[in-house]
């Protein structure tokens, strides 16, 4: 989120707020591709973060007419993202529990076929895995720690920007984030070491993260 | 208030925040001392450590954008639901630009023509009426002639019938 990003934001939306349709396109082609990759990592599903990404921007048009171009373009979009993306998952889960349901008294054997006969080479496998373990782990955590724990280590976002994406202080951001670390810590294999450098930008990055 | 216990309330705080919602003031000392002490911001960090280097082995830290089919897709959503112009929307778009360009024309040509002509006075309102104009025109020009009498030859009588 930069000053040049947010001016250039503040005069698409005054075109908008004109009448000029090209204010609203602008708008969506310059952040589309970061809506959908916020769904993306909130989600774990390609096809409904690209619903998602839809919904998201339908709404953001209907909206648009009473945003206040002072305030910053992309922590609205930010936050309407994250509303959008805790109702799929609510109504994933509500789905979920149904197929779980729905398997308990049907044919077990058609749901594994799908998965064993494919080969697939190793390091796509092990990509596969990774990401498995990881998506179990933040799938673990609440909704709410969920949307801070994503935007924070995966958007890479601030303490005082996730506040004011998700409207809540910034001390409840900082309980939530050292309550889903801890989680996610303890959903993860313990004997699997990543290896991974650490990622610069949570300790590089100054201010108030 | 030392620092020690700023340092032992922090701890003691986020730990509790994952059994009980912390009151406004108790959430407030956290956004203070998170940002204020290097301490309370090092304990903060606790297992980010391993928990970020997972998070850096995840293959959606590079979130492949989507395809343009995947994009058309999108739009035709978002052209259904209005959000975006549909093409004929900006072809009509289009149209008032183009008349707009057209009226500023007129009005620089009229501007133009004021200047140049100046302004004139208003004409005068159309009357109703008949103008009799009485000419007398040398004889035999072939005009259609009326001989009021017989021995008038001096001259021809026209009467030309003019509305307006």
């Amino acid at each position: 989120m930069n000053a040049e990003q947010d001016e250039e934001d503040r005069q698409l939306v005054r075109r908008h707020l004109a009448g000029d349709p090209a204010g609203f396109e602008g708008l969506y082609r310059l952040h589309r591709e970061r809506i959908f990759a916020v769904s993306m990592r909130m989600l774990r599903n390609r096809e409904d973060a690209l619903d998602t990404t839809q919904e998201v921007f339908v709404r953001i048009h209907k909206a648009l007419d009473g945003f206040d171009p002072s305030g910053r373009f992309l922590t609205w979009a930010y936050r309407i993202t994250t509303n959008h993306c805790i109702d799929r998952i609510r109504r994933r889960k509500v789905r979920r529990e149904q197929a779980v349901f729905e398997d308990s008294v049907g044919d077990k054997r058609d749901m594994r076929t799908g998965r064993s006969g494919e080969s697939k080479p190793e390091s796509e496998l092990e990509r596969q895995e990774i990401s498995k373990a990881v998506s179990d782990a933040v799938d673990q955590l609440g909704e709410a720690h969920r949307m801070v724990f994503t935007l924070y280590c995966y958007e890479g976002l601030s303490y005082g920007e996730i506040a004011a994406v998700m409207g809540i202080p910034v001390g409840t951001v900082m309980s939530r984030l050292f309550n889903a670390r801890k989680k996610v810590k303890e959903s993860l294999p313990a004997d699997w070491d990543p290896g991974g450098p650490r990622r610069g930008k949570s300790s590089a990055e100054g201010g108030d993260r | 208030m030392s620092d020690s216990t700023d340092f032992e309330r922090f701890r003691e705080l986020l730990e509790a925040s994952a059994t009980r919602e912390l009151t406004d003031t108790e959430v407030a000392f956290l956004g203070r001392m998170g940002f204020q002490s290097e301490e309370c911001r090092e304990w903060l960090e606790t297992d980010a450590e391993a928990v970020d280097a997972w998070v850096s082995e995840d293959p959606l830290q590079e979130v492949t954008p989507p395809t343009s089919l995947d994009w058309a897709r999108v739009d035709a959503g978002l052209r259904r639901a209005g959000a975006l112009p549909t093409p004929k929307q900006k072809r009509t778009f289009a149209m008032p630009l183009l008349a707009s360009a057209a009226a500023v024309l007129i009005c620089v040509g009229v501007v133009y023509s004021i200047l140049r002509d100046g302004l004139t006075a208003p004409t005068e309102p159309f009357e109703d009426e008949v103008v009799f104009e009485v000419l007398d025109l040398p004889e035999g020009d072939g005009s259609f002639i009326l001989h009021e009498e017989e021995g008038d030859d001096d001259g021809v009588l026209m009467i030309i019938f003019s509305n307006g």
